[in-house]
């Protein structure tokens, strides 16, 4: 089985995509000659040509309301915003168009349109370049958002986004589109709505999804060198959510953890947290941990914004003083 | 030091108990496991022993007077012990005092139920959920867990400790560490023991049953019999099973009350009147049902019988005749039994159960005679109906066995 990158995974994704579908083009800013600013779509210009790969002007609510547009009539755009950031401009076109013509229009129009979106902290891009706000587009019904973690869920959930007759928040986490992982040849594709468990364990639940997948599998890693067996559990899509894997782990373990990039605040980690105490209380030794991102604009200072976020080191001491292990 | 007398807890939701009636006065003499006092709960009258013994040092709640559970009433103690302030002591008694180990350790005479859950006990869910289960008290338990909450682990170590102990005490007894009594062996169930296992449950929780029983005289029931089977000249074999069938289907006519179900606070009484059999087989028993008995004769009952215990035993009964019933017997005349009770089929509310026809002295016009007798016992669903009408209704059935030429007449 070839090993890739998710930046790789995309890549075939897109192309396949392309390939297969005259209707599918792909918008975005510097996406054609340049590439695109994580060359997810280098090279697409010279093989599919401008027509089909369309550098934009920095203008995300004409980006996202034009591919809604043309959504509507027949096409299957792909709008690349260069980080999940710039989405608040197009917020309107998202939450108040892609994600509500479907309803509102009594099922006339479907906008089966996918954004793709840079997300995530980390690469000392400020406060303004480096938040975390898929959670927020995973509270509007009508919207799907994907947050996958590996090249094989970065390739299969892409092609189950180019099945979806819905507007889709396909959020890929800026600094893990070097990670490597098996992706087979034949085709295959990754449901939304269904989670997978990572690591198997027998302790403590570790909840999370895109890169906090990595943060808590090395975490779980070092728990395990201490006899602290840990589930790892990766949630995939936040819209829909697996709440039925995330709570049968739970239910085995008794220990719940959400380990998440965002700020704690309304995060999807208070969400998922609270989902678990709906559905099993009953099976928990202990409150459910969250481990966040620190509540302040994400620092430029390399060390500070280092601090600011959750990593292996944070969640083995917070699981070991939480449950007092 | 002496001990405390502490209003008991005599039943889960009692809150408050009077004390109706000291049998000791102050300075009296007692012993342990003596009635001292008559205690008035919300539901009886109950009496209270002493656990632990001496002298009635104190009585501090007076005649008449209601305290909360755990409130401290009197003291037992030696002569020359010095009595606590009772004023103090009785205002700081409360039902949550109970929960304070220390005050424990100084109340020998406190009543504890083991099996309580304290609300008080700071403990993980799951480990009340467990200690439920396990049957751990958690005031004993230990919380290893943050600000000492009590862990599903702590709660598991402490079953286990209990379980040593336990295991010490049985295992000249032959039991294992857990307590268990040692497997032999073990099974699945097959499928139709496990509906029996549902079916069963679901009735005995649901459903709640009352019993009358008589002695039907069968002499001249297994007489007919005879006479019917030599004139059917081996055609048909009627069985006494057909009689009973055939004579409750006319009792049933008379009160449908026994041919109904009560279904969220009504009766629904059936159109048709589907008596089924109770049919042992290896893997577990049926009850598929003779379909429309009150148009039936006693031969072509007979011959609705023979046809489910035949397809019966072959398996290929269809679905509607397993669940079609109204109402049931259950016969375990061939087994030799004197008599035993059946539990109603749900969706039926009755069913009668019916042991061997033997042979008894019976009296009869002040003679003694020997007569074919056969227990009866009816079980009921209460919410259907009542004793006196389930008894009319045993009664019609023991009047047509005892002169079965009335099953004929229709």
């Amino acid at each position: 089985m070839p090993t890739i990158t998710i930046r790789e995974a995309l890549t075939k994704g897109l192309k396949e995509a392309l390939d297969k579908d005259p209707s599918v083009f792909i918008m975005g800013e510097d996406i054609g000659p340049y590439g695109g600013a994580y060359a997810v779509t280098k090279g697409f210009l010279e093989e599919y040509g401008a027509e089909r790969i369309k550098d934009t002007p920095i203008a995300e609510s004409v980006m996202v309301g034009a591919g809604t547009g043309a959504a509507m009539g027949g096409m299957k755009p792909v709008v690349e915003l260069m980080t999940i950031n710039f989405g608040l401009l197009a917020m309107d076109q998202i939450v108040n168009h892609a994600a509500k013509i479907r309803y509102m229009s009594g099922g006339q129009f479907s906008v089966p349109l996918i954004i793709r979106a840079v997300t995530g902290g980390g690469g000392g891009l400020a406060a303004t370049h480096s938040q975390c706000l898929e959670g927020w587009f995973a509270s509007v019904p009508g919207l799907k958002v994907a947050t996958p973690a590996t090249p094989y869920d970065a390739l299969g959930l892409l092609r189950s986004s180019f099945e979806d007759n819905n507007p889709i928040l396909f959020a890929e986490h800026a600094l893990i589109y070097g990670v490597k992982g098996e992706v087979p040849e034949d085709y295959y594709t990754v449901p939304f709505g269904k989670a997978e468990t990572v690591i198997e364990g027998s302790s403590v639940s570790l909840i999370a999804y895109s890169r906090m997948v990595h943060v808590a599998t090395e975490a779980a890693a070092e728990l395990a060198k201490d006899g602290i067996s840990c589930e790892v559990i990766d949630i995939k899509t936040l819209r829909p959510f697996d709440i039925e894997s995330v709570a049968n782990s739970v239910r085995k373990t008794n220990r719940a953890v959400v380990v998440e990039e965002a700020w704690k605040t309304g995060g999807f980690g208070a969400e998922i947290a609270s989902q678990i105490q709906e559905v099993a209380f009953e099976d928990l030794d202990g409150p459910i941990l969250r481990i966040c991102g620190e509540e302040v604009p994400q620092p430029y200072n390399k060390k500070l914004e280092a601090m600011s976020i959750p990593d292996a080191a944070k969640v083995v001491s917070s699981v070991k003083s939480h449950f007092s292990l | 030091m002496a001990s405390e007398i502490i209003m008991p807890q005599m039943g889960y939701d009692m809150k408050e108990g009077k004390v109706v009636r000291w049998l000791k006065t102050e300075g009296d003499t007692i012993e342990r496991g003596e009635i001292i006092a008559e205690i008035e709960t919300d539901k009886a009258v109950v009496e209270m022993e002493a656990y632990a013994e001496g002298l009635l040092r104190s009585i501090i709640t007076k005649e008449g007077d209601s305290v909360p559970v755990g409130s401290v009433i009197g003291y037992i103690g030696t002569a020359d012990e010095v009595i606590p302030e009772p004023d103090t002591k009785a205002s700081s008694s409360d039902a949550s005092s109970g929960s304070d180990p220390k005050e424990q350790e100084s109340t020998p005479s406190q009543i504890t139920d083991t099996t309580t859950v304290n609300s008080e006990v700071r403990a993980s869910p799951i480990a009340k959920k467990l200690a439920k289960d396990l049957n751990v008290d958690l005031s004993t338990v230990k919380g290893t867990g943050p600000g000492n909450r009590i862990t599903k682990e702590d709660v598991l170590a402490a079953k286990g400790s209990t379980a040593s102990v336990i295991s010490n005490q049985l295992v000249s007894k032959g039991h294992d560490s857990e307590g268990h009594l040692p497997v032999g062996s073990e099974k699945e169930l097959s499928k139709m023991r496990l509906a029996v296992a549902k079916v069963t449950t679901q009735s005995k929780q649901e459903i709640p049953h009352f019993y009358v029983s008589v002695d039907i005289d069968m002499t001249h029931s297994v007489e007919t019999r005879k006479q019917l089977n030599e004139k059917l000249a081996g055609q048909i074999k009627v069985s006494i099973n057909d009689l009973i069938v055939k004579a409750c289907a006319q009792a049933l006519k008379k009160y449908p009350s026994f041919n109904s179900v009560y279904v969220d606070g009504k009766i629904k009484t059936a159109a048709d009147i589907n008596i089924g059999i109770a049919i042992a087989l290896e893997q577990g028993l049926i009850m598929p049902a003779i379909t429309n008995c009150q148009n039936k004769s006693i031969p072509e009952i007979s011959i609705a019988s023979k046809d489910l215990i035949d397809r019966a035993n072959q398996g290929v009964l269809k679905g509607d005749e397993y669940t079609s019933g109204t109402f049931s017997v259950s016969n375990l005349g061939m087994f030799d039994v004197d008599n035993f009770i059946a539990i109603i089929y749900p969706g039926q509310s009755a069913v009668l159960a019916v042991g061997t026809i033997r042979s008894k002295p019976v009296v009869e016009n002040n003679q003694i005679m020997i007569r074919s007798i056969m227990h009866a016992t009816v079980s009921v669903d209460h919410r259907v109906s009542d004793g006196a009408e389930a008894a009319k209704f045993i009664g019609e059935v023991k009047y047509y066995l005892e002169n079965p030429i009335s099953l004929m007449l229709d």
